[in-house]
């Protein structure tokens, strides 16, 4: 353990690091778990710092808090906001759209196409989760102020279309190299003062799409171990302006 | 008994939003699912000291009830996202708050405002605190642990939590070395963390 960096714990749990340092101690915090016991305990320690100012609010806060909570959707439980378009073989590739269609003019106009009960009500599953995908995307791709940003290197090449006005993003992966084995790519929110996780990309051929928790400058790429990390272990592969 | 389910489901009911022995863990486990009484109830216990914090941070009271205006909304989102092997829920939720209103102190000021308030700003330790309010007991406890802290421990860790400072602009405050006060903030800590029993 470097004890030098060690020390940072209080001024960490104090909110006393500037920007480079807190993210600096964040990824030695992911590793080290004796940093990590006193992180928590001294946190815990400041909870009464905070306890020793408690001072009545105005009254008419709570309604107004309590008004705002009730018009406001929480965070599925994830593992970042950004989560993989569900649905049975999403993307509909083209083809598969293609087929869809066919088999919805079949149903409709009742052409026989020769399909067993089994077929028939997967496919009917498959439309009806790719509705639903499809349903969230095209809300985030028909925002008037919806702003489209493609990124290639050599670890791929990714389209983000983000909209401010539905607080939401979409991230479309094309041609993404496999990351390394029992590694997986994790997206960040990246922010002036702070990183946090957007969710893991678990397969390269699936849009993924999600709430924009704040408005976050850059959506970055990283390679982490299997499960993701709660803070970037490793330099981008890919930073995307948003 | 005549209308027995509904009566139950009544007092089940009751029981699950005014029972004031529900701890803040239990209280967020139900706004995680959404429970906005639940969530009624977490605002009631935890916004003396979000609304108190803050506003010792920012001084401002205007500014202060938008921070923790927003920082209820942030409890209120990521009840979901909780992680409880990282701490406690108090603990989480006042770090939600000193964060909010450290970050808006310091993008909100521009740099040449910033300097003339670290020039400008006298030390004022535990003075502003309404007796109004309720946990005396617990302010008085923090007060009396804090006065086992050497004098620049307290001065430093004070200036960096209340204030809102970096440890470097405590470090040029109090014309120290930046490891000194790096040092000073981490052992105070330590000290009240023994002092007042905390365990984790």
């Amino acid at each position: 353990m470097n004890a030098d960096i060690h020390t940072l714990t209080g001024a960490y749990v104090l909110d006393a690091l500037s920007e480079g340092e807190r993210e600096a101690f964040e990824e030695h915090l992911a590793r080290c778990l004796a940093c990590a016991d006193e992180v928590r305990e001294l946190r815990e320690t400041t909870a009464y710092l905070a306890a020793a100012e408690a001072t009545a609010a105005p009254r008419d806060l709570k309604s107004r808090v309590l008004a705002q909570a009730r018009e406001t959707r929480q965070l599925p439980p994830d593992e970042g906001p950004i989560v993989p378009i569900k649905g049975r073989k999403w993307p509909l590739r083209i083809t598969t759209g293609v087929a869809a269609a066919g088999v919805v003019a079949a149903l409709v106009f009742g052409i026989q196409v020769g399909l067993t009960n089994q077929e028939l009500s997967e496919t009917r599953q498959a439309l009806e989760q790719t509705e639903q995908a499809y349903d969230e995307l095209a809300e985030v791709l028909t925002a008037p102020d919806a702003r489209a940003v493609r990124v290639e290197d050599e670890a791929g090449a990714v389209t983000v279309v983000h909209s401010d006005s539905r607080g939401k993003l979409t991230v479309i992966p094309h041609r993404m190299a496999e990351p390394p084995e029992d590694h997986v790519y994790q997206l960040w929110f990246i922010d002036d003062d702070a990183v946090t996780s957007a969710g893991l990309m678990t397969d390269m051929d699936r849009p993924m799409v999600g709430d924009v928790a704040d408005p976050a400058a850059q959506l970055g790429i990283t390679v982490e171990p299997a499960g993701g990390s709660d803070a970037p272990t490793t330099e981008p592969v890919m930073v995307i302006s948003i | 008994m005549h209308g027995g389910a509904q009566q139950r489901g009544q007092r089940r009911w009751r029981a699950a939003n005014d029972d004031v022995t529900l701890t803040p863990e239990e209280l967020l486990a139900r706004v995680a699912l959404g429970d906005e009484y639940a969530f009624a109830r977490l605002y009631d216990a935890f916004v003396d000291r979000i609304f108190g914090l803050v506003k010792r941070v920012m001084r401002d009271p205007a500014q202060a009830e938008e921070v923790t205006q927003e920082v209820f909304l942030e409890i209120w989102r990521t009840a979901t996202r909780f992680d409880s092997s990282r701490g406690s829920v108090v603990a989480w939720a006042m770090m939600l708050a000193h964060r909010r209103a450290v970050d808006r102190v310091r993008s909100a000021q521009a740099s040449t405002e910033r300097d003339s308030r670290v020039a400008s700003q006298q030390v004022t330790p535990f003075d502003s605190v309404s007796e109004e309010v309720t946990g005396r007991l617990e302010r008085e406890q923090i007060r009396r642990c804090l006065e086992t802290l050497t004098a620049l421990q307290q001065e430093s860790v004070t200036l960096a939590y209340y204030q809102g400072y970096t440890y470097s602009e405590v470090a040029s405050l109090l014309g120290s070395p930046l490891g000194t006060v790096k040092t000073r903030l981490r052992d105070g800590l330590i000290r009240l963390r023994d002092c007042l029993g905390v365990t984790v």
